[in-house]
């Protein structure tokens, strides 16, 4: 199941919920500690997460592998993307692979595209909620507790602060840094103070809440097709 | 267009359902489509988010996505229940979207009702559990706040969103011939059914009283 070497067809990896997929998890790691290289789109998740059947791992750009790396009791949700993007410098960095890591506890929702190029890694903080459809690009870090409101852009290299919260539809320019809990509003993305309005345990509950929940729900509805590839 | 590839790209129900196969559908059996719907690929329609408590006595869960007739999902439309965090505990809502509804590309999809005849654009989001009531048009990018009633016969646009037009009386006749004709222009593209065949099912009115989805 795994593909190893490179190649410039579309690979397209279909995981399936942690416990059917103990296997293929196996797989994947012993290629890569044993040969210290990445050789094919890996998938690094702890058993206690869950990625979704349909989420797509696309290494459409050649060369480039995309390694996923999830969190504890984290959930990717179907059709998230994961795409490389051709890297502007194409020096050829094929060792380095694009990394996506998600922290523990956190969702990410469905239709969510995600950008990735070798050197610049995207990070996803724990306690966060990425709504459907958000759109990130390369080099983004978002940090703990943030609620990433449907179909906003972050462009590259900005840097979200803890308990942020950005609305829906806003757009984050390149670079910014968002200070921690602050709120970004509306398509030129500004930025307000935000006021306390859920403490750290409470999100943490409340994500915790709404990982289990899912957790319980979707592994019925989410189970691997073995017949098709 | 062989007969093979047309074949395989869409599934055909018998009420006139036409669902694409690269659509993600989860829980089918808690999502009830009307006749006459089309869902194009890269959807997602998630009837796996359903209350918990909701294995009662009517067997199979209660439907936690209702679409009714003649609707049409364009392509990376996100359809996904509400959820609410409600005394301590974690609940989706089921959602219920009318008939005659058209929903744009890529839009995300989180009200908990849409009316009937209601035409959304692309890229909208349309947040938790807002209500859309009939004869509504939400125009490309249009952001809907959560817990927004969106009244009947009305333009939004913008984000946030805001009324910003008024529709006549009559668009709901309108908006039901436009529902119609798309299924009909869709399907004589995609099957190969003869095209008499295709516009005698668009005025035969008895049978669409019989797939009234309770």
């Amino acid at each position: 199941m795994p593909h190893s070497g490179k190649s410039t067809d579309r690979q397209i990896l279909r995981v399936a919920c942690p416990t059917n997929s103990r296997d293929f998890l196996a797989t994947t790691a012993k290629t890569t500690i044993e040969s210290a290289t990445y050789l094919c789109p890996m998938l690094d998740a702890k058993l206690t997460s869950f990625i979704s059947e349909h989420v797509i791992l696309d290494e459409s750009h050649a060369s480039q592998n995309i390694v996923l790396r999830v969190g504890d009791h984290s959930m990717v949700n179907p059709s998230v993307r994961v795409c490389t993007q051709s890297a502007a410098n194409s020096s050829g960095n094929s060792d380095e692979p694009a990394v996506l890591e998600i922290g523990d506890y956190t969702i990410v929702s469905d239709g969510c595209n995600f950008e990735l190029t070798p050197n610049s890694r995207v990070r996803i903080g724990n306690y966060t909620q990425i709504d459907p459809g958000v759109r990130v690009e390369p080099g983004v870090t978002i940090g703990d507790f943030c609620v990433l409101g449907a179909r906003c852009v972050i462009a590259r290299g900005t840097r979200i602060g803890n308990n942020c919260k950005i609305t829906a539809g806003a757009k984050i320019g390149v670079s910014v840094v968002i200070p921690p809990g602050s709120v970004a509003v509306g398509d030129a993305g500004e930025i307000r103070q935000a006021m306390e309005d859920m403490s750290d345990e409470q999100r943490t509950r409340e994500m915790k809440m709404h990982v289990d929940f899912l957790m319980r729900i979707m592994p019925a509805y989410n189970k691997p097709r073995q017949d098709r590839k | 267009m062989s007969r093979r590839q047309t074949r395989g790209e869409y599934i055909e129900t018998e009420s006139g359902n036409r669902i694409s196969r690269k659509a993600v559908i989860l829980g089918s059996q808690h999502i009830l489509l009307g006749g006459r719907s089309t869902i194009l690929p890269d959807c997602v329609v998630r009837g796996d988010l359903h209350r918990p408590s909701s294995a009662s006595a009517s067997g199979s869960a209660a439907a936690s996505v209702n679409i009714g007739r003649y609707n049409f999902l364009e392509k990376g439309v996100v359809i996904r229940p509400p959820f609410k965090i409600y005394k301590g505990s974690l609940v989706y809502y089921p959602q219920k979207i009318g008939n005659y509804v058209s929903i744009g590309a890529n839009s995300i999809i989180e009200a908990a009702a849409i009316g009937s005849y209601v035409c959304i654009g692309s890229n909208c989001v349309v947040g938790k559990f807002a209500i859309l009531k009939d004869c509504v048009v939400v125009l490309d990018g249009t952001v809907i706040p959560p817990t927004t009633c969106i009244p009947p016969f009305s333009v939004v646009a913008g984000n946030p969103a805001s009324v910003v037009d008024e529709l006549p009386e009559s668009s709901a006749e309108v908006f039901e011939r436009r529902a119609r004709q798309i299924h009909t222009l869709h399907g004589g593209a995609l099957t190969s059914t003869s095209i008499e065949e295709v516009k005698q099912s668009v005025f035969d009115d008895d049978v669409d009283e019989e797939f009234d989805v309770a």
